[in-house]
């Protein structure tokens, strides 16, 4: 079933991702109480 | 048995799409972005259907949107892992629904100065504690804090005359009044409290694997 994902698809899913991590990176997650640990800068 | 947690799915997926777009030095991003994406649309699934069969969905929703609209400002407490925080969040908002639909004939022929008196009590609140950053992500200056800080004042002033000019007999108003009072407790020491018990009382098996926060 993988191979029927696009490139695209993964593209416009990994750009939706980037967002949302960016978006929660400085502030407090709107729907969690857990706060889940923000990737290290490297 | 492998043990599954939103953490290693958040991981599994985000590591597939940074190989899939060829960009792996992103994947900790992506992988955080999924955490947050599959955590968030597991609880609100749990926390919808739960409160539909309970006929309370309309409350639960204004609760949520205003809840979220101010955490994310003022911040507050937190659960130290994600399961912890779908059994609280859930606990929580289901009760403080059901609760506001219970009382509602009553609510509903209270005098107009008694929602100003909670208003102002709540803003009191925001004033005093917010904005409270989380501890593994603190804020990055003064001057993003205090930002923050009146985001947070100006947003709970907007709702608060949003839920005046709706009107005692209005259920949304009080519905907003509560979650604003709810929010604002979370952010003072017993509200700490209050989360830290439900989370040490759900601690049936700690162990690694999520973020302490």
């Amino acid at each position: 079933m993988l191979k029927f994902i696009s490139k695209p698809v993964c593209q416009g899913l990994a750009a939706m991702l980037a967002l949302i991590a960016v978006m929660n990176i400085g502030t407090t997650s709107m729907f969690l109480f857990y706060q889940p640990e923000p990737p290290k800068k490297s | 048995m492998r043990e599954v947690s939103v953490h290693k799915m958040g991981q599994a997926v985000g590591a597939y799409v940074a190989k899939k777009v060829s960009k792996a030095e992103q994947a900790a991003l992506l992988a955080y972005g999924a955490e947050i994406l599959i955590g968030s649309a597991i609880k609100l699934s749990v926390l919808f259907s739960l409160t539909a069969v309970l006929g309370v969905l309309p409350e639960v929703a204004v609760l949520l949107l205003v809840t979220g609209l101010l955490r994310t400002l003022s911040g507050g407490a937190h659960c130290s892992a994600y399961y912890r925080c779908l059994v609280t969040s859930v606990f929580i908002l289901t009760a403080l629904g059901y609760m506001i639909k219970t009382v509602q004939p009553f609510t509903g022929s209270l005098p107009p100065v008694v929602l100003c008196g909670i208003t102002l009590i709540s803003i009191y609140l925001y004033w005093r504690y917010a904005p409270q950053a989380p501890i593994n992500k603190p804020f990055k200056s003064k001057k993003m804090e205090l930002a923050f800080r009146w985001y947070t004042l100006i947003a709970v002033v907007m709702l608060s005359i949003l839920s005046i000019t709706l009107g005692t007999d209005n259920p949304v108003s009080w519905t907003m009044v509560f979650a604003l009072l709810w929010q604002a407790f979370t952010l003072t020491p017993a509200g700490h409290r209050l989360i830290g018990s439900l989370d040490i009382l759900l601690t049936l098996k700690q162990k690694g694997g999520e973020a302490k926060c």
